[in-house]
């Protein structure tokens, strides 16, 4: 590298450096205002001041120059000479985006041409006083044309001209025959000249060269000189003083003068189109030369666009000195370490090998340390760019928004920084041109004209989060509903499905984007995906909270640095592989007793049911079984084999040699059977892998792979491990790709489940549970206190009852078998499941053998197939019975002593007449049950399907009637809208009102309230309605 | 690499079943015995899997492989040529190592259409030494049987 190479270089990293965050630095002296901040202008000037004499001691004299000019701006500003007003900023900031365009590329910035800026910056430097519209005539050049159509002038900057009209000047096109009306004259073009410069401005002029031959030819008869003037001279008074017949000044209108002029004259027709001026028709215009048409030069090129990609200076990074200091430290003992480990190996001295391995490991995991940190940056760095993003989006689009930036201190590994910069600027501008509303909407809506996005960085869980939020219009997921079914993209029912949530996430899927009308600042729909695919590719992640007209709060979380990444180890045949942790949302192991209930196979592909949704499985075997001589003999002989195990299961399960089977096929026998599923998640996709064995979490360096196993997808890198193994990296977008996962597949819909409209209105939590696959429980949830699983010797039998210690009381257990028709539990099973309940204040422990789920199910239970006593009814799910245990029932069985005494006081309501009670409900289930339990607890019950047939029944009778208790989500009328009638009917307004309802969110239940709804209770909660039934009746001051 | 035409260079010999091998040594980093190789799944055939090397991942080519010679499922006596190639490293699965050769660049004659076995577009080039033929291994043609060559040949 030659001399000037290397003073180049340090020239840019130092230019580079003075000119970081000027932008905000003149949006601050902007900000201030009149009443700047002297020593904010001084730093600016100073690092201006500096580029301006390295570029020139460099050579780079055009750069200098443009340096030079804003110095003198910024000097005027700094002696209060000039105020900073947004014109002046404006034309700075233009100024700094040219000299940043050069810095980064210096080898060609003597080319670039700095012509307009230096005449705005000299122009503002004297004093002119513009306005932002000055600095768009600055970029913009004008042609001059005659009232023939034909230009008459080389382009000029349209500012010239339109600064000229504001001052008061009239500008002309001058003809100037030079051999009749200069030299025929006795005049020379000098003297010409002087008069010119005495009664104007000449802003251009140009001979025509076209008449003239070679120095043989004679004289031509006549040389036009066309002169483009600037004057405060009327035309005849122009004609005079420059000694020149009328008809050779031709003065012009330009339409500019429309745009931002105040006094000028205007000619509003061609407002929108200033970049021709047409010459004004008022003095004849014979002499001027028609056949002028000089060669419209290319439009001067904008220097920002010039660049080329900079040279190398990206490449360095500026380290703490302290830790550079602290890694000379470490290298230093490693140094040490290591002769100590020879000395060691030479002396073969077992002992203190321990010592030396331990110091080893502590500086090395130092020094890691220490290295990592110099690649961490602050986010700051890429947060300061966005003040002037918001600032020229909000002006180009007509919104005011303020932002406010938290945490630039927040320190991010260098390529992530670098990575995430175009995401987040993505983010901001939509946040600014889609989320906060035109100021008119803003106060409308009865919020702050301006509008604010708050960019924060911060630590949470080991994790970097940075979030944009705005108090814009927010995401309507209803309208990405639309989209999406428009688009083609989801059926309505599965667009109506998805909860608000995953409807907004909508809009981080390719080809859905909010903006109604495509603008150039967003929209178009190719960004979210992009930005989404951007950040997952960081090991990142993003979420979406959005409120209509609060606001949208888009939150990244990204991994503190890319090199190390937590990952999970498996274990798949001989070799190990690693999953980013990043991408695991949990861990699931299935136990051979399960598989029936669990895996399925929907249309040939396996599908885990969690939760009430069906995940899709995909088998690592499959993902790694490529044809190759490097998948081992015994791995080769046994996928085939578990493939189809996997796949028959849930049919073959039933019988215990299918168990058996399987365990067999397994080679390690201490996790015979089970099968470990990792749910991954990764651009939306959900998905299980199922590995053959799961390993310990290890902080792994991630080695890329070389170029020809670029191919393989599913893979993304190799890591040595701990003991010095490697392993395979685990891509996990590239095994979704690899597996065809599509979103359609991970729909939660369950097909199986009946889904008429009242199962999709109403469902209840039921946990299930068996004692042998083919018998199937189901009980509420809402009647369960807890889960233990307790041993089989633990549970104490007294003749033909069983007990367990539970704390410090004995509870009862409740064996099924002993009360409805059901398999008893196996003997061999050595640990039980107890759910254990409370009835009547009372804990009872029911034995299940084996939880299965917990599952939503639609309450359409049918009460009459399976009727027996402690069955409350049952249903068909997924092609298996299930029974819902009357856990109250049971209760009663079990212990017939404890329910006297609350018989008692529910049926003998110390009334000689039984209350009557009106119930409205539709699921005939509930209201069966309701009805039974309310019948036998001493009321008379009335029930009706939906509110409108209970209040055509509470109109005629309502003066028997003691309390109503309604459902909430009924059809023809609801719950609430049934208390209403009632309260506004006055013999019914003082009717207690008992809701029932299967989930009570607080919100909900402020609206009951609001209706007249007395008290809520929980569905099937048997005593706590009985309860407040009693409680509504009987007050307790009537009752004392 | 400076060397010029004119100067002699030096070969590397490595042996496959009865084949004599030479490879240009200037392109030659180590050669080791580290097999301690981890298979790739769904890797192209030519790929043997992946090697430590001092905390570097390398990919192992099987040169037997790629020259569409039967592999070897012992590796015990095989050895490692690490050479570099483009802005990469690779290691070369070959049977043993031998000695080295210098040879003028007279000395090499253009390949013909195959030598033992090996088809010439492998080849730079053929030298005569001791009676019998090494072939000189044109290394970046080895390491570009990318998949889709691999492919069309494999179906061949």
């Amino acid at each position: 590298m030659s001399g000037h190479d290397e003073i180049l270089e340090s020239f840019i990293a130092e230019a580079t450096e003075a000119i970081a965050g000027l932008d905000n630095d003149f949006l601050s002296i902007e900000a201030a205002g009149a009443s700047g901040d002297a020593e904010l202008i001084n730093k600016v000037f100073r690092n201006i001041h500096s580029i301006k004499g390295s570029a020139g001691f460099c050579g780079l004299n055009v750069l200098s120059k443009l340096a030079h000019e804003m110095e003198n701006v910024l000097n005027l500003i700094r002696n209060n000479e000039l105020t900073p007003t947004s014109g002046v900023i404006e034309v700075l900031l233009q100024g700094l985006d040219v000299l940043t365009a050069m810095i980064g590329d210096v080898t060609s910035s003597e080319t670039v041409d700095i012509s307009e800026n230096v005449n705005a910056l000299q122009a503002v430097a004297r004093g002119e006083t513009t306005s932002p519209e000055v600095a768009e005539t600055l970029d913009r050049d004008i042609d001059v044309e005659l009232p023939d159509g034909t230009l008459a002038y080389l382009m000029i900057p349209e500012y010239d001209l339109v600064s000229r009209q504001r001052a008061g000047h009239n500008i002309y096109s001058l003809g100037i025959d030079v051999v009749n009306d200069v030299e025929q004259r006795g005049q020379s073009l000098i003297g010409l000249h002087e008069l010119m410069i005495a009664n104007g401005e000449v802003l251009n002029s140009y001979v025509r060269t076209v008449g003239i031959g070679t120095l043989d030819d004679p004289l031509p008869d006549r040389l036009d000189l066309m002169v483009l003037f600037a004057s405060t001279l009327d035309p005849a008074g122009l004609a005079d003083a420059l000694l020149l017949s009328e008809d050779q000044v031709i003065r012009i209108a330009t339409s500019t003068q429309t745009v931002w002029g105040d006094g000028a004259p205007t000619e509003p027709e061609s407002v929108d189109t200033p970049a021709t001026t047409s010459v004004d028709s008022t003095p004849a215009a014979e002499s001027a030369p028609s056949d002028a048409a000089p060669s419209k030069a290319a439009t001067p090129q904008s220097a920002a666009k010039t660049t080329t990609p900079p040279p190398a200076a990206a490449a360095s990074l500026r380290v703490n000195v302290q830790i550079l200091d602290q890694l000379m430290t470490l290298a230093g003992e490693l140094v040490l370490s290591r002769n100590q480990l020879v000395q060691c190996i030479e002396m073969n001295d077992p002992k203190t090998l321990d010592s030396v391995a331990s110091r080893i490991d502590r500086v090395t995991a130092d020094l890691q340390d220490a290295i990592m940190r110099t690649r961490m940056q602050p986010v700051g760095a890429v947060f300061s760019k966005f003040p002037r993003v918001v600032r020229d989006l909000g002006k180009k689009l007509d919104k005011e928004c303020d932002l406010v930036v938290e945490g630039r201190e927040v320190e991010l590994d260098k390529s992530i920084i670098e990575a995430i910069a175009d995401p987040l600027t993505h983010l901001i501008r939509n946040s600014i041109d889609h989320g906060v509303e035109q100021p008119a909407d803003r106060r409308a809506k009865g919020k702050p004209e301006k509008g604010r996005v708050d960019l924060r960085a911060y630590h949470e869980a080991g994790k970097v989060v940075i979030s944009i939020g705005d108090d814009g219009a927010g995401i309507d997921g209803d309208r990405l509903r639309r989209k999406a079914i428009s688009s083609g993209m989801m059926t309505e029912t599965e667009a109506n499905n998805l909860d608000e949530r995953d409807a907004v996430r909508l809009i981080l899927h390719p080809g859905l984007s909010t903006a109604e009308q495509v603008t150039d600042v967003s929209g178009r729909g190719v960004g979210m995906d992009v930005v989404r695919t951007n950040i997952e590719d960081l090991g990142g992640s993003i979420d979406i909270d959005t409120v209509i007209d609060q606001g949208t709060t888009m939150t990244i979380r990204l991994p503190l640095t890319l090199a190390i990444i937590p990952s999970l180890i498996v274990r798949h045949g001989e070799k190990q592989f690693a999953v980013p942790q990043s991408n695991t949302a949990e861990l699931i192991r299935i136990r051979p007793s399960e598989v029936a209930t669990r895996l399925r196979s929907v249309k040939g592909a396996d599908m885990l049911r969690l939760r009430g949704s069906l995940l899709p499985l995909v088998r690592l075997s499959s993902i790694l079984d490529e044809p190759g001589q490097f998948v081992s003999q015994h791995d080769g002989v046994r996928q085939p084999n578990r493939r189809l195990t996997v796949a028959d299961r849930r049919d073959s399960t039933d019988t215990p040699a299918a168990d058996r089977r399987q365990a067999d096929d397994r080679r390690d026998d201490t996790n015979a059977g089970n099968i470990n599923i990792i749910v991954l998640e990764n651009s939306g996709l959900r998905f299980g892998l199922i590995v053959d064995e799961l390993h310990d979490t290890q902080e792994i360096v991630v080695k890329p792979l070389g170029s020809h196993l670029k191919g393989c997808r599913h893979l993304a890198g190799a890591t040595i491990l701990g003991n010095g193994d490697m392993a395979l990296i685990l891509d996990i977008a590239g095994i979704a790709a690899v597996a065809n996962v599509t979103m359609d597949a991970n729909d939660p819909v369950d097909e199986d489940s009946d889904s008429d409209q009242n199962s999709i209105r109403e469902s209840q939590s039921v946990m299930l549970f068996s004692a042998c696959p083919s018998e199937t429980f189901a009980i509420p949830l809402s009647l369960v206190s807890r889960l233990e699983r307790v041993r089989r010797d633990d549970i104490n039998v007294l003749g033909d009852a069983a007990f367990m210690e539970y704390g410090d009381e004995t509870i009862p257990l409740i064996r099924l078998d002993d009360y409805v028709t059901a398999t008893p539990t196996p003997s061999d099973i050595d640990t039980l499941n107890l759910v254990v309940f409370t009835v009547n204040q009372k804990v009872f422990g029911l034995v299940a053998p084996t939880i299965e789920d917990i599952r939503d199910l639609p309450a359409n239970i049918d009460t009459e197939t399976m009727r027996e006593d402690g069955i409350l009814g049952s249903m068909v799910l997924d092609g298996r019975m299930v029974r819902f245990v009357d856990m109250v029932h049971l209760a009663r069985c079990r212990q017939p002593q404890y329910f006297e005494q609350s018989d008692s006081s529910a049926t003998g309501t110390n009334q000689s007449t039984p209350a009557t009670l009106v119930l409205a409900e539709d699921s005939s289930f509930f209201r069966k049950q309701v009805e039974s339990f309310l019948a036998a607890s001493g009321y008379n019950v009335r029930s009706f399907e939906d509110g409108a047939l209970a209040l055509e029944y509470l109109n005629e009778h309502g003066h028997d009637v003691d309390l109503l208790v309604t459902d909430i989500e009924m059809p023809n009328m609801d719950g609430l809208e049934l208390a209403r009638a009632c309260r506004s009917t006055p013999k019914l307004a003082e009717m207690p009102i008992i809701a029932l309802t299967s989930l009570a969110e607080e919100s909900d239940i402020r609206r009951g309230y609001e209706s007249g709804i007395d008290d809520y209770q929980i569905k099937m909660n048997r005593d706590a309605l009985l309860a407040g039934i009693d409680r509504l009746l009987n007050p307790v001051g009537a009752a004392a | 690499m400076t060397t010029t035409l004119e100067s002699t260079r030096t070969y590397s010999i490595v042996h496959i079943d009865d084949i004599t091998l030479g490879i240009p040594i200037d392109r030659v980093r180590e050669i080791n015995q580290n097999m301690n190789i981890v298979p790739v799944p769904g890797a192209p055939r030519i790929v043997r899997g992946i090697i430590n090397l001092r905390g570097a991942v390398l990919t192992v080519i099987d040169v037997r492989a790629a020259l569409r010679l039967p592999v070897r499922d012992d590796l015990t006596e095989c050895c490692n040529i690490i050479v570099s190639c483009d802005d990469e490293t690779v290691a070369l699965l070959v049977d043993s190592v031998g000695n080295f050769v210098d040879a003028s660049p007279t000395d090499v004659n253009s390949a013909p259409g195959n030598v033992n076995a090996v088809a010439g577009e492998y080849l730079t080039g053929i030298l005569n030494r001791d009676d019998h033929l090494v072939g000189i291994i044109d290394i970046d043609a080895l390491l570009l049987l990318d998949e889709h060559t691999d492919a069309t040949n494999a179906n061949a």
